[in-house]
Order: C-alpha cells, then sequence, then structure tokens
C-alpha cells in the first residue's frame, strides 16, 4: 500500500484512511496493551483461584445461605447475559433495518457479545454445588435412560444459552471473513499470516463470494434476531417460572430484554470510548454514532423505568400480600440502598440525555454508562437477592454473607471478558472495514489516489 | 493373607458406612475390587491383622436388623423409660419405651443427646493420674485400675477424719450400694445436684406433711396456676407433665393455663395468660389468691382452725395493694381467682428459677395451701408418690467448710460437678485442695480426691486421680419411680473404653478394705438380686424368665396413674411465716438476677453434645452457648444492642455473654441461661465463648428457711461488653405478618363453643378446581398431621431428626450464615390476640415445620436433572446421587425446608459411631430435606409384604413422631379413610399452611392451635 493521505483535516472518509486506520490496530503492541493484557490475565488469576478454592473448600465459600440460594453468580449470569444482548441488536437487528449507526460499532459489539456470553456461561457452572457434575444438565443419550427435567427453566437455559452463544458466534465470524482477509494481505508475520490464512477461509473478493456472502449475512441476521428476544426471554423464566414472591411476574420477558439492551449498549459505549480515543478512530467513530446509541439508551431507560412501574403496580393490583410485602420491602427494607441505587443509575440519571449537548458529550457518555452498568447489575441484584430473603415463611428470612470468593469471581468474569476483547482487538479488526466503507463516498477512478483501491482493497494481494 | 485383608476392609467398610449406600451385591464386589487393589498396591502396615469370620454368629444379630434393649434414661430425675436401638454391636438411636407409665413411649431432647455423650469424642478413655498442673489446666497421664485402687485403699485405712462421697441426686441401685458403702466404710455421702426442686420438697412437709416433690396430675385439673414451674422443659418429669397437658388441652374440656414468672419460659409460652410479676412479689399474689378462695368460700379443704388463721393472714389483702407490689392489673389477678374458685379440680404449682431466690419457703408454701383448701390433694397431687431429693446445698456448705478445715482425708466424687454448679463464692476449688490439708506441715498422710466420671469436667480436673466410669448406656441399673415402678437400666452394648461401672467401682473399694457390700460380686448381679427382691413385693417372681422379660420389657410398671387420696398435716409453722415481700431490689430500678435451666443445656451437663449446642432454643431461637435476656428498658439505658457481649456483674463475679433482647422479661431481671461457659467437659462445651459460669455470680448464703442456693433475685449490673456478634439465632423474626401460618381457635369459658381466632381457616375442606390432572397414589400416600394445641415447642422432634437421619452439626459460624441442617425445625411466633376485655394479650405458637411433601410441589418441576421428584406415594423423594446442586429447588420451596450442603461435614471419631447405617450420608454440594423417615417406611413394607398383607396404620412411625412427648405429630396412610391421620386431617381445626395461597396441596395438615380468651 503506497497510500499517501494528503487530504486536510475536514475532507471526508476515504477508503484507503478507513484500511489504513483500522488496520493499524492490528499493528505490534504497545506497552499499553500489554499491561491492560496483564491486568486482565491477573484479574483471572484471581477468579480462578477463588473458583478453585470454592471447589476444594466447598460452596459454602460463596455468600449464599438459606433461603438465598441464589446470590451474586446468577446476578453476574443475568448481568452478563445482557451485556450479551446488544451486539446481535446492533448487528442483526439494526442490520435488517438498515440502521446506518451501527457500521463502526457492531464489530465491537459483535466481539463483545460473544466473549459476554462465553463469560455468562461460566456462572451457571460455577454456581453448582457440584460442577463436576454440570454435564448433566445435557440431554445426553445414557444406558440408564436418564433425561434432564425438560420442564425445568434451568434447562431451557442451557439450551438457550447455548444456542445464543453458537448462533452469535457463527454471525460474528461471518462478518468478520472479508476483513480478516484484508488484514491477511497486509499481515507481515509468519503466524498472522497463518492466522488470518486460514480464518480467511479463502476469502478472494469476487463476486460470487460477495453474492453468497450477503445472502449468507442476511439469512443469519434474520435467524439472530428472534434470538435477542428468546435469550434474554428464557433467562427471565428462570424467575418467572417460580413461585417466588418478587420473581412471579408475566412482564419479566419483555422487561428483560429491554433492560439486557439497555445495558448491552451501555456496555458499548463504556468499551469504544477508550478504544476510540487509543486508535484514533474520532474520524470513523463520529458524534453522530454516540447520538444515535445515546438515543437508544434514553429509549430502553423509559422501557425499564416503565416496567419498574408496571412491577410495583401490579404487586398492589394483586392484592396478594407477599408480593405487596416484596415491593414495600425492596425500597424500604433493609436493602433499600440497593433498590434506589438502581433507580437512579437507571431511571433517573440516563433522563440527561434529554439534552442534546450530553448525547455528543463523550466524557459525560462515559461515566454515565459506568452508572447504567452498575445499575443494570443492581437491577438483577435487587430481583434475585431481595426476592430470597423475603418469602412466605417469616420464620425463613435471612440474609447474605459477604464473600470475598464472590468478589474474586466477579473480578475474575471481568479478567475473562477483557482478556478475549483485549486479545481480539489486536488480532482481528475491531471495527468492520467492509461495513464502513459502505456507507463512505465509493472513490471515483478518475479522482485520484484512491481509484486503485476500489476493486483493490480488501482483495489487493 | 490378601483375601484377609480384602475381608477386613470390605467388612469394616459394610460395617461402618454402609449408611453411604445402601450396599448392593455389585456395588459391594465394586468395593472389595477396589480394596482388594489399593491392599496390593498399599505401602507395607506394619499393623497387618489377620482376622477370622464369625462363621455362627452372635445369636440375636443380624446384620442390617435392629437390636433394640431396653433401659432407663438418667439424664433428670424423671426416671423415663427407654429403648436404646443398637446396629452391628453399636447403639445409634435412644427412644422412649412405650411400656414405661412415666412418658410413655416418648423422650425429650435432652434424654435423647445421651448417646453423644457415650460416643463424647472427650471422654475419658482410662484411669487417670494428675502428674502436674500448669496454667492451661492439669496434665494427666494414665494409669492402671490397681494402682488408683491401691492409693485409694491405702488413703482409706490410714484415714483418721472424714470420708466422703460426694455423688450427683443417685437412683435405685447406686443409691442402694452407695447407702451400704457409706454404712461399712464410714464414709459419709453427701449429694449434689443442682436441678433437685429441695424447696418444693420442704415446702411440702410443711404442708403435706412429707418431705418430698409429689405426683402431679396436669390432665384431671381443669385450671392450671403456675408459679414459674417449668414443667415442659426441665421441671419435675417433663415428658410425662408434657403428654398430660396436651392431652388435656385437646380434649374437649381444655384445662386453662395461667402461668406466673418474670420471664416467658417455654412453659409460660404455652399458657393462656402468662402474668409478669416483679421477681419475689408472687408470694403476694398466692396470698391473695388465698385471701380470694376464702372470700368465695372455696376453703373445703381447710381445717376451721387453718382458715381463720389464713382469713388472718389475709386479711386487708386487695387487689389494688397487690397490683402495685406485684406489677400485675388487679382485673388480672381478680380473673385468676375466678378461674381458680369457679374449676371443680385445679392445680397450682410452684417451682423453677421463681423460687430459687433468697427465700422461696412462703410462695411454695401458699401454692401447697392452694391446693389444699381447693381440695386438690388426691385430686390432682398425689402426695403418696413423692420424690424425695437428697441434694443438699447445706450439706455441701459444711463439706467445704469440713475440707478447709482439713476434716476431710479422702474425698470420692461420683456423677456431680459441683465445682462448675456450685456457686463459686462457697470456695469449692480452694476446700477441695486442702482436702487432707494435703500434707501440709501437719506430718499426716496427704489426703486424696478420687473423681468417679466419664467425662474430665471442671471437677474431675481437680481430682488426684480420675477412675472412668461407663455413660448411662453400657451400665446397668434400676430406677424406683415415686409410683413404685421399677425402671431397670442395662447396658445397650460393651463399654468401649477401659471403664468401669460405678457400682462395680463402689464393690471393688469396698471389697479391697476387707468389706462386702452385697453378696453379689459384681454390678450387674447386684442389679438382678435387687430387682428381683423389689418385685417380689409387687407379685414379681424370682425366675429368670420373669427377670429376662422384665429386662426387655424395662422393668415392672404396674401404677395405674390414679391418684392416691391423701390427708395433708398443716404445720403451725406456716401460719408464722412471713408473707411480704422480701426479695426486692434494694433500690428502685435495679436490676436482679435470673438464672434458669434451659432445654438445651439443662444444668450444664449436655454442654458437651453437639445435638444439644445446635438446637435452636424454643424461646430465642439460639444456638451455641448461652445469653442473656435482656429488657429493651435496660438495655437502651446501658446502650445495648441485639448481640452485644454483655458483662453482667454481682458482688461475686461476672459473664461475659451475648445480648439478647426481649420484652418477654421483666424489666427489672436480668435471665440467663445455666449450663454453658463451661472451662473443661470437652471441645463443644468449652468452645461457646462465654467467660464466666452463672453460677459464679451467686452469693455464698443458703435460702431462708429452706436447703436450697440463692440463684434468683441477687442485685447484678449489665454493662456493656466489647464484643458482638456472639449470638447467633436460627429464627431472626418473630412476627407471622398476619399470614396465618400458625392459626390458633380462640375459645371462651371450659366446654364452651368452638370459635375461630385469627386463623379462621380451620375446618375449611374445600377442594378448589384444578387445572391439571391430579397425580394417583395407587397403594400409599403418605402424610402427617401437627397438632399445634398439643405442641409445647419442647424441640425433642428436632433431635430426634438430626439423630435418626444423620444431620450434620455445622457450629456457631455456619449457623450464622444461615447454613444449619435440621430437617426438621420449631418456628417461634409472637403475635397477639385479642382478650375479652378488649384488650390484647401475647399469643406465642409453636410449629414443627418439615417438608410438606406436597403434592403439587414447587421444588420438583424447577429440578433440571430430576434430582426431586414425586413418587407414587406422595411423598417428594430426592435422590441424592442425582443432585447438582443448583439450589432452585430451595428458592422454590414455599416453606424453606430444604437443607443445601455448603461444605463437607464429618463427625470426629467416636460421635461418629452414632451414624444411622439405614440412611445415606449426604456429600457436600447436594441439597436434602425431611423425608418422612423413608428408612422406617421401607422397613415396614419389608415386613408388611413378609406378612403377606399391606401397611397398616401405625406401622410407620418417624422419628419425630415417635418422640413427641405430646403425640403432637401423626403419621400415616391419606389413602386410607379409618387411619389417624387421614381423621386428622378432616378435622375440624386442620388447615394447611399457604395452601390456600399456592395451592401447594401439602400432605403434612396442621390443627390449630386452642387458646382460652383471657
Amino acid at each position: 500500500m503506497e497510500h499517501t493521505n494528503d487530504s486536510k483535516k475536514e475532507a471526508p472518509v476515504t477508503y484507503a484512511e478507513v484500511n489504513d486506520t483500522i488496520l493499524k490496530m492490528l499493528e505490534p503492541p504497545g506497552r499499553g496493551w500489554f499491561l491492560l493484557l496483564f491486568t486482565c490475565l491477573f484479574f483471572l488469576a484471581i477468579g480462578a483461584s477463588s473458583w478453585f478454592y470454592q471447589i476444594w473448600s466447598g460452596f459454602g465459600e460463596s455468600g449464599k445461605s438459606h433461603p438465598i440460594g441464589w446470590g451474586t453468580y446468577i446476578t453476574n449470569f443475568v448481568f452478563w447475559v445482557g451485556i450479551a444482548h446488544s451486539g446481535t441488536l446492533i448487528s442483526a437487528v439494526l442490520y435488517l433495518f438498515r440502521a446506518a449507526f451501527r457500521q463502526p460499532i457492531y464489530r465491537l459489539a459483535e466481539a463483545m457479545t460473544v466473549f459476554a456470553v462465553m463469560t455468562a456461561g461460566l456462572f451457571p457452572i460455577i454456581h453448582l454445588g457440584r460442577p463436576w457434575y454440570a454435564l448433566w444438565l445435557m440431554p445426553y443419550p445414557n444406558q440408564r435412560a436418564l433425561w434432564p427435567n425438560f420442564r425445568s427453566p434451568l434447562l431451557w437455559d442451557v439450551f438457550a444459552v447455548s444456542t445464543y452463544f453458537t448462533i452469535s458466534a457463527t454471525f460474528f465470524f461471518v462478518g468478520l471473513i472479508p476483513d480478516i482477509a484484508a488484514a491477511r494481505d497486509r499481515a507481515t508475520t509468519k503466524f498472522r499470516k497463518a492466522l488470518y490464512g486460514v480464518t480467511s477461509l479463502g476469502w478472494r473478493n469476487s463476486h460470487a463470494q460477495w453474492k453468497h456472502y450477503t445472502a449468507a449475512y442476511l439469512i443469519f441476521a434474520a435467524f439472530a434476531t428472534p434470538l435477542v428476544v428468546s435469550v434474554h426471554s428464557v433467562v427471565s423464566w428462570d424467575f418467572a417460572m417460580s413461585i417466588v414472591p418478587g420473581w412471579h411476574a408475566t412482564i419479566f420477558p419483555p422487561y428483560f430484554v429491554a433492560g439486557a439492551i439497555f445495558s448491552g449498549v451501555a456496555m458499548v459505549v463504556t468499551l469504544i470510548i477508550p478504544l476510540r480515543k487509543a486508535f484514533s478512530l474520532e474520524r470513523l467513530i463520529t458524534p453522530f454514532h454516540f447520538d444515535a446509541m445515546s438515543k437508544l439508551i434514553l429509549m430502553t431507560s423509559g422501557v425499564v423505568t416503565y416496567s419498574y412501574i408496571t412491577e410495583f403496580y401490579i404487586a398492589w393490583f394483586s392484592n396478594n400480600d407477599f408480593e405487596r410485602f416484596q415491593f414495600w420491602f425492596r425500597p424500604f427494607g433493609e436493602f433499600w440502598m440497593a433498590f434506589w441505587g438502581m433507580t437512579f443509575c437507571n431511571c433517573i440519571f440516563p433522563q440527561l440525555l434529554w439534552i442534546k449537548k450530553l448525547r455528543t458529550n463523550i466524557p459525560f457518555l462515559f461515566v454515565l454508562s459506568i452508572f447504567i452498568n452498575i445499575g443494570m447489575w443492581l437491577e438483577r441484584f435487587n430481583i434475585i437477592f431481595q426476592s430470597l430473603t423475603r418469602e412466605f415463611i417469616p420464620a425463613a428470612w435471612g440474609g447474605y454473607n459477604f464473600s470475598w470468593i464472590e468478589v474474586g469471581i466477579t473480578v475474575g468474569a471481568f479478567g475473562w471478558f477483557g482478556m478475549w476483547m483485549t486479545l481480539f482487538i489486536k488480532f482481528f479488526p475491531s471495527v468492520a472495514i467492509v461495513e464502513i466503507k459502505e456507507i463512505l463516498p465509493p472513490p471515483v477512478r478518475n479522482e485520484g489516489h484512491g481509484h486503485h483501491q476500489i476493486a483493490g482493497n480488501a482483495g489487493h494481494h | 493373607m490378601e483375601g484377609e485383608i480384602v475381608q477386613l476392609n470390605a467388612s469394616r467398610k459394610a460395617a461402618e458406612t454402609a449408611g453411604l449406600v445402601r450396599i448392593s451385591r455389585r456395588r459391594f464386589l465394586q468395593g472389595a475390587g477396589a480394596t482388594a487393589a489399593l491392599g496390593a498396591t498399599a505401602c507395607a502396615n506394619p499393623a497387618e491383622q489377620k482376622i477370622l469370620p464369625n462363621v455362627k454368629g452372635i445369636p440375636e444379630m443380624i446384620p442390617g436388623v435392629s437390636v433394640w434393649y431396653s433401659s432407663t434414661c438418667t439424664e433428670c430425675s424423671a426416671g423415663c423409660g427407654i429403648r436404646v436401638r443398637t446396629r452391628e454391636g453399636r447403639a445409634v438411636k435412644i427412644e422412649g419405651n412405650p411400656n414405661s407409665p412415666v412418658n410413655k413411649g416418648s423422650l425429650c431432647a435432652l434424654g435423647q443427646s445421651a448417646l453423644q455423650s457415650l460416643y463424647d469424642p472427650d471422654r475419658i478413655r482410662q484411669p487417670l493420674k494428675k502428674v502436674r498442673a500448669t496454667p492451661t489446666g492439669p496434665v494427666f497421664e494414665p494409669v492402671t485400675w490397681d494402682e488408683v485402687y491401691g492409693k485409694l485403699n491405702d488413703a482409706i485405712s490410714k484415714s483418721t477424719n472424714k470420708k466422703v462421697i460426694l455423688t450427683g441426686e443417685l437412683q435405685g441401685g447406686y443409691q442402694d450400694l452407695c447407702s451400704s458403702l457409706t454404712g461399712q466404710l464410714g464414709f459419709q455421702q453427701v449429694v449434689w445436684d443442682p436441678t433437685q426442686p429441695v424447696a418444693v420438697a420442704k415446702a411440702s412437709e410443711l404442708v403435706y406433711g412429707t418431705y418430698g416433690v409429689p405426683t402431679f396430675s396436669l390432665d384431671k385439673a381443669q385450671v392450671v396456676v403456675n408459679f414459674g414451674a417449668d414443667f415442659l422443659e426441665t421441671w419435675g418429669s417433663p415428658c410425662g407433665y408434657a403428654r398430660q397437658w396436651a392431652d388435656s388441652r385437646r380434649s374437649a374440656k381444655p384445662l386453662r393455663f395461667v402461668h406466673i414468672e418474670p420471664r416467658l419460659s417455654l412453659t409460660g409460652a404455652n399458657a393462656d395468660l402468662w402474668l409478669k410479676p416483679n421477681l419475689g412479689s408472687e408470694v403476694r399474689v398466692a396470698l391473695f389468691l388465698i385471701g380470694q378462695m376464702i372470700e368465695r368460700g372455696r376453703t373445703k379443704g381447710l381445717s376451721d382452725d387453718a382458715k381463720s388463721k389464713l382469713t388472718q393472714i389475709t386479711k386487708g389483702v386487695t387487689a389494688t395493694e397487690v397490683e402495685a407490689q406485684t406489677g400485675i392489673p388487679k382485673e388480672k389477678l381478680l380473673l385468676v381467682a375466678q378461674y381458680l374458685s369457679d374449676a371443680k379440680a385445679s392445680l397450682v404449682l410452684a417451682g423453677g428459677a421463681a423460687t430459687a431466690t433468697a427465700d422461696p419457703m412462703p410462695l411454695l408454701v401458699l401454692a401447697n395451701i392452694l391446693n389444699v383448701m381447693l381440695g386438690n390433694v388426691g385430686k390432682t397431687v398425689d402426695i403418696a408418690a413423692m420424690d424425695k431429693p437428697a441434694s443438699s446445698p447445706s450439706k455441701v456448705a459444711d463439706l467445704i467448710n469440713d475440707m478447709q478445715n482439713g476434716k476431710v482425708d479422702v474425698l470420692i466424687t461420683a456423677g456431680t460437678n459441683p465445682q462448675f454448679s456450685f456457686p463459686d463464692a462457697f470456695g469449692f476449688e480452694y476446700a477441695l485442695n486442702r482436702v487432707g490439708l494435703k500434707g501440709e506441715g501437719t506430718g499426716k498422710q496427704a489426703g486424696l480426691v478420687v473423681a468417679l466420671a466419664s467425662q474430665l469436667d471442671e471437677t474431675a480436673q481437680l481430682a488426684d486421680y480420675v477412675l472412668p466410669i461407663n455413660t448411662s448406656l453400657e451400665d446397668w441399673g434400676y430406677v424406683i419411680q415415686p409410683s413404685g415402678d421399677i425402671s431397670l437400666m442395662q447396658p445397650s452394648m460393651r463399654e468401649i473404653f477401659d471403664t468401669k461401672s460405678l457400682g462395680d467401682v463402689l464393690l471393688t473399694i469396698a471389697s479391697n478394705a476387707g468389706k462386702q457390700l452385697d453378696a453379689s460380686p459384681t454390678f450387674d448381679a447386684y442389679v438382678k438380686s435387687r430387682f428381683l427382691a423389689l418385685a417380689s413385693a409387687k407379685g414379681g417372681d424370682a425366675s429368670d424368665t420373669f427377670w429376662r422379660s422384665s429386662l426387655e420389657k424395662g422393668g415392672l410398671f404396674a401404677s395405674t396413674g390414679a391418684v392416691a387420696s391423701g390427708t395433708p398435716a398443716i404445720s403451725p409453722a406456716v401460719f408464722s411465716m412471713s408473707y411480704g415481700v422480701s426479695v426486692k431490689p434494694a433500690h428502685d430500678g435495679d436490676l436482679m438476677l435470673y438464672p434458669y435451666p434451659s432445654v438445651k443445656a439443662f444444668d450444664g451437663r449436655a454442654a458437651n453434645r453437639p445435638w444439644m449446642q445446635e438446637l435452636a432454643d424454643p424461646i430465642t431461637q439460639a444456638v451455641w452457648g448461652a445469653w442473656a435476656e435482656i429488657h429493651p428498658d435496660t438495655a437502651k439505658a446501658n446502650g445495648i444492642a441485639q448481640g452485644d457481649e454483655v458483662i453482667v456483674r454481682t458482688d461475686n463475679g461476672e459473664v461475659h455473654v451475648p445480648a439478647y433482647i426481649t420484652e418477654h422479661v421483666h424489666k427489672g431481671i436480668v435471665a440467663i441461661p445455666v449450663g454453658q461457659g463451661h472451662s473443661a467437659y470437652g471441645r463443644y462445651a468449652t468452645s461457646t465463648g462465654q467467660g464466666g459460669t452463672v453460677c459464679s455470680l451467686f452469693p455464698k448464703a443458703l435460702a431462708k428457711d429452706a436447703d436450697s442456693l440463692v440463684a434468683s433475685g441477687s442485685p447484678v449490673t449489665v454493662l456493656r461488653g466489647s464484643g458482638s456478634g456472639g449470638l447467633v439465632t436460627v429464627q431472626d423474626f418473630s412476627s407471622q405478618e398476619g399470614r396465618e401460618l400458625a392459626r390458633t381457635t380462640l375459645i371462651t369459658g371450659a366446654g364452651a363453643a368452638h370459635e375461630h381466632g385469627e386463623g379462621g381457616h380451620g375446618g375449611e375442606h374445600h377442594e378448589p378446581k384444578q387445572m391439571y390432572e391430579q397425580r394417583e397414589h395407587p397403594v400409599y400416600q403418605w402424610g402427617m398431621a401437627v397438632d399445634l394445641a398439643a405442641c409445647t415447642g419442647c424441640s425433642a422432634c428436632v433431635v430426634a431428626c438430626q439423630a435418626e437421619n444423620n444431620i450434620p452439626v455445622v457450629g456457631k459460624k455456619i449457623v450464622s450464615q444461615g447454613r444449619e441442617m435440621a430437617w426438621l425445625r420449631i418456628e417461634r411466633y409472637f403475635d397477639s390476640i385479642p382478650t375479652e376485655d378488649g384488650g390484647e394479650e401475647l399469643k406465642v405458637s409453636f410449629m414443627p415445620m418439615m417438608c410438606q411433601h406436597c403434592q403439587n410441589a414447587p421444588c420438583e418441576p424447577v429440578c433440571p436433572v430430576y434430582a426431586t421428584y414425586h413418587n407414587e406415594e406422595g411423598m417428594n423423594a430426592m435422590v441424592y446421587n442425582r443432585c447438582v446442586g443448583t439450589r432452585y429447588c430451595s428458592n422454590n420451596c414455599s416453606y424453606k425446608v430444604r437443607r443445601f450442603n455448603w461444605f463437607q461435614y464429618e463427625w470426629p471419631e467416636l460421635l461418629s459411631w452414632q451414624v444411622n447405617p439405614d440412611v445415606t450420608q449426604r456429600t457436600v454440594g447436594i441439597m436434602e430435606k425431611c423425608t418422612f423417615c423413608v428408612q422406617r417406611i421401607a422397613e415396614a413394607k419389608d415386613i408388611a409384604k413378609d406378612l403377606g398383607r399391606l401397611v397398616e396404620d401405625g406401622d410407620i412411625t418417624p422419628a419425630c413422631v415417635q418422640t413427641c412427648p405430646t403425640q403432637a405429630l401423626t403419621f400415616g396412610d391419606l389413602k386410607d379413610p379409618k387411619s389417624r391421620v387421614s381423621k386428622l386431617a378432616k378435622h375440624e381445626r386442620a388447615y394447611k399452611v399457604l395452601d390456600h395461597h399456592l395451592n401447594t396441596q401439602p400432605s403434612v395438615s396442621y390443627l390449630n392451635d386452642i387458646r382460652y380468651k383471657a
């Protein structure tokens, strides 16, 4: 590539610039990247050793008790599944709706989805009393003719999460192919050449390939779209199908899906802001994109707030003492801080996005997105924990035991997720080259230096 | 050789841990194969042993089949008959003996826990000699029996001064032998047992004419007025009295029960009306009642002379004045008077902690006089069948004096722990160290102290030599009941260690000294000959057949339960007693000490039994260790919060315990359960974190006119200590929140029509429409009924369940994390019920809560691996092996009765011998819960199958049902309309918890509690 960018600051982004900016991210890492990776690995080591200690010493090392059978781990599970949501939403649903703002962010959102599902999927296993028998949740043929219980929402979970992982990973990978090919063409090291050579599946940028590719991408997008709704609906059934006051609610599926999108978009913002800064993607990811994401956040915040209000209304309307007590307990009981913290983070704080200036104020958005992440974690904690502390029998009401092991495992999950994200941004294009180009004005042959890239960039060899 | 090792390992495994899995042949072979492989590869074992199969076998032992031995419980002096279940030679469970008229097959928590005394991991295993004292306690060294016998004989023969044997309240055989010993060897016997109601016995002497505690018949009374006697817990014969009480309470004409005590005891919690007087002022209530009875003409039992003297004494005792003195509203006082005067038969009781004051006699005497004037003697009070406690604090005080003055050369202690339970102020330890003046400068032979004990308790720690004696389950003996019945004791297994029967030790001591206490050479022979001699007076014969059948039955039981008539002889001394309030604080607002024995630790003897430590106290719900019950006002004044460590201090000492703040103690008292704070006695007893014993707070004083200690009423201060968190309760919330879990039927006057109370749903038998097809139960459908009117909350069932089902004890820390493992818990609720005059009274509910075995069980559909499922006998079954531990079932269980194994729990060696081989021991990470004792169901079905019939009503008795002193629990087949449980499920008081909200369709029915509207 003998491209020279002589355009002025305000000049429109060119194809060449796209290639340069994005593929530059794959260049040999600097100290900052290694620092980030080692931080993630350190957190992961904390998490892994915490988990091993928990297995070795007994599940009692976690903070669960009687009556609180589920706590931090399931909260983390729902939190990460929620995070995983927006990826598919942005990549598949918005693709089908041809939303223009998705292009620069969707790759990162998809990566986030896949890694978040990989993180979420660990928690149901971590939270088992006997994780070494996790296999028994799988319907595999065996000589005892013993099958799992298909009536149990936990089993639906197994299917929902594994299906979601399979589809989102496939969809993610398919989307990556042309970009990997572009990276392959610029690869210098032996390792990268081999890596991209294999993973680009022989992409040669031919017409036929593009034709099949576009069709396949559309099919996968269509296939993944219902999963956006189904996964979190199924996760919400873990609660809604039970008879625990505070869990047993028909509003849960849409409520959970909205919350998932809310938290997922917030997480995308959290990740993309530092990334944009670190790799100077300002010209690709522009205020327009942040404005669009802010609107999405504002909308989903509204849906979530509405769901909260509906929960309270229904608890009152049901005339059920147990429900009413639970919904009195959340704001005014022993753990009121968790409830009001959630309300502030998810309902009140995002309302500032009605102000247009703030929608494109990057530092503000970063802070807000962190608050939303915390708020959404608290939401799950409120639902899971607060409901379990006050069930039907007052004699069996109880509390939680704070445990460092749980903190370690929670931190470890961020380490695990961060490790994959960190590796990903150095090895694969985190912004979709192809799709960015789709929204750029195509370079015209007689306009000069861009010309050989029209046909060339991705397929150039 | 290899094969032999396999045999050894395999058979030991089978014997010890057959409970792990029901060993099938295939599994056994697998295990044997694995063990063979291990044996082949293991490093050389220097202690390799050859074993030989027992080809003939022990005639009565069939592997896998229980052998039961009848015996007698010696935990308290009630003398309940017990049956000890043994498996392959090991005692695994104690149950009540149905033949015994005392307990009729039931057994309290304490009695059941005797098993953990047998298997106490800290038991003394061989004779010990003290070699030196260290700051952390004395160091003992094993010696031989002969060495100790020799020393003792030497000391006895050289003794020129007193020789004393200090014993606990010995029963039957031991006491007879001990009397011979004192007679023949010149020993003096001193008896110390802190639980004996000696003041009550003394008051009987003054009013009824005989020293002793009468036998009471609560079931024959219409009204019971009780001044503090905790007859449902530790006082008298708790199993027997609880049964009488419950039989009456669920009858058509329940007795009305008024409890008067400054603290809400378990007994008081079961009363229709609990009155909270100032400590020490109860005597005025009794006097007021006497005045009222005279006024109302209820003086039939009194002579004219006595009547006129009492009229004189009660003159001017008005309700207003008594209200001012006692703090009890006069309306309530008049109400109680009304109850008593209206009742044809009544019973007035006094005892317990309220009568452990410096001046207990006036109250005790007046209570007896009330019984006399109301004509209760011969109706509800049997003064012919008296229990005569020999315990005498004054004699212990004299002994201490003698020891201090070097007047005692030889001291033998047996079955008593005065260093722990006798007030420190008397200086027992100092005195004991001066036995024989230890030869100091006297040129005399040093004195000798020998402790005969099973545990190295505080007193044994002080001795020069310790001789290990058998626990009650390894020993022979007999107990003579007040009714004349003779209950036999026999060993249920051989001695585990190098221990001997107390009787044999006494016989040997005598024979070494050249005396023969009895013609029988050994104690078992002695028991047999004495029993046959005693029985011949009651129509027994001297044949071996009779002896054997008596052993099988558990003794000679001939009493009918009839109350013998008696003529009381009121001593003139009672008319010159002072009936004023003599026990009161020096200044208004000062606090008084109120120690009480609890169902958990009793007097301290149960402190090293993990079952009892982890058993939740029925009132406070606290586990492990003691606490101080403090009124909120006191707590506020001293800046004390719930669970804070407090220093309870008297002039004599101080105790550090956590605070339990409750409105259910009188403002003026600080109530502490005794029996905790051991400095020795074993790992569990010493690990409760309590600083100091309650007895260290008592003054060096004896009660006025009575040979009893001054425990209650000492001036006391309470200070905030340094720590907190010592209080661990299994139930932190006490209100039902109006959820109608434990329901009550309120009734007005005796025999009046039942009226639905707050519960109101009793007797509601609507069949709601079901959306889905209902389950079919082809043969049986097991179910249970719990009569809340009979449940006293005594928690015997909890221990029975723990013992039967190998439920681990997890310790204070893990309980504090909400992880106790009990499958059955007693929920305790404080609510209020309306009174006749529009006021409110406290209503305490006790509710045994176990798996409800719902027909629409919320736990079942949520388990992803079918580890919990519904079986065709209507039970919610749990497959431990299949459980992966998602805990979803527990979350979804509305009754919160599922327990999760947070850790791998194991018993230390010896306690592990108790494990029931019929029940799987669970591993870490799995869920467990009540199974309705499925192993007993399986056993009953097996037996029925052998007999070619179906299981009949009564064939199956789960452990909780079996042990319940009041028969509040009933188990059976709900498909059989004639079974008792079916009938109870259709009882007008029956309801199912939460069913009308959740349609869970539990298999357990509850019957409303019954309370009189006060």
